[in-house]
């Protein structure tokens, strides 16, 4: 059982700490940069404090899972969901229905497209050069992993 | 001992390999499984196999990390569905001259993003389209929606 409470333990530490910095000074840019910075030091705290140092590559595969599918959701948190913005705003209208063009209006470009671009150039995943948008090296290894894995599922284009 | 211990902490991630390969046939050669039931396919065959391989050896620890290790292929695999800035990646990609606003929004758009998750809501249950509005049919992706809203309150400045 001590296998399993202790890197929970240090993972809701881990997570404390996120809210904390969030809540005193949210990050403009590299949210995701900082949040893994924020995991590997408390990682780094944890193995120092580790009561059973034989049980610390237990420690670190648990943490680093519990703390991959955290740093996997929280882009899903940040960022406004379509399907769920969508399903809110026909809920709103209760029993009168929405028409597909009030949500076009609601939820436009700026909102759905542009938004996300500006999101990918904070991220430092995109560059901007003479009004043009470009990958940049991590942009472009992140978008051919997920082109040549949707290729391997014969996948046409997401989103 | 330690050849032990080394041969145990592998066992999830042996079984997400099965997972993934199993995943990966199951819809490459029978497309008509669909991607979701593919992953829960996929999924369940990882569960056997570390029960299998690794019964009575750390069950809990090895099963707890293959299912986040299981959660984080899943969100993989929808990243590359639905995200849009996956998306935009992609559209950059095949453009190695780059794109402006204006020539993404060409490719990909508002548009094409409401009408692609409409019809996801209404296929699945979520949204009931009757005489030429849509309505709430189910309401678990209402009650998501509502606790992201708390959640984002919580995490973000206003």
């Amino acid at each position: 059982m001590k296998i399993l409470i202790f890197p929970v333990a240090i993972f809701i530490l881990a997570v404390a700490v996120h809210l904390v910095i969030w809540k005193i000074s949210f990050p403009l840019k590299h949210r995701i940069l900082i949040l893994i910075n924020i995991f590997a030091w408390v990682l780094v705290f944890g193995i120092i404090i580790l009561p059973d140092f034989s049980q610390s590559l237990e420690f670190i595969v648990l943490y680093c899972s519990l703390g991959a599918a955290y740093l996997l959701s929280y882009p899903a948190i940040e960022a406004d969901s379509p399907s769920l913005a969508i399903t809110y705003n026909i809920a709103q209208t209760a029993s009168a229905g929405l028409v597909k063009a009030e949500l076009n209006k609601m939820m436009d470009d700026d909102i759905l497209v542009v938004a996300r671009i500006n999101d990918l150039l904070s991220e430092g995943l995109v560059c901007l050069r003479s009004g043009k948008y470009y990958l940049t090296p991590s942009g472009l290894f992140l978008a051919g992993l997920f082109s040549g894995f949707r290729k391997l599922l014969n996948l046409p284009k997401g989103g | 001992m330690i050849y032990n211990q080394s041969l145990n902490i592998c066992l999830p991630f042996i079984a997400l390999a099965v997972n993934i390969l199993f995943q990966i046939s199951v819809f490459r050669f029978f497309p008509k499984t669909g991607l979701l039931r593919s992953v829960f396919f996929g999924f369940t065959v990882g569960c056997l196999a570390i029960i299998f391989l690794g019964f009575g050896t750390r069950l809990i620890f090895n099963l707890l990390v293959y299912v986040l290790l299981g959660y984080c292929y899943f969100h993989f695999i929808n990243m590359g569905q639905t995200a849009r800035r996956i998306r935009i990646l992609t559209e950059l990609k095949a453009c190695p001259g780059g794109l402006s606003v204006q020539e993404i929004l060409e490719r990909y758009n508002s548009a094409e993003i409401i009408e692609c998750r409409i019809s996801r809501l209404v296929e699945h249950g979520q949204v009931l389209f009757k005489n030429g509005k849509y309505y709430i049919k189910s309401p678990f992706l209402l009650l998501v929606a509502r606790t992201l809203i708390i959640l984002k309150q919580a995490l973000f400045p206003r």
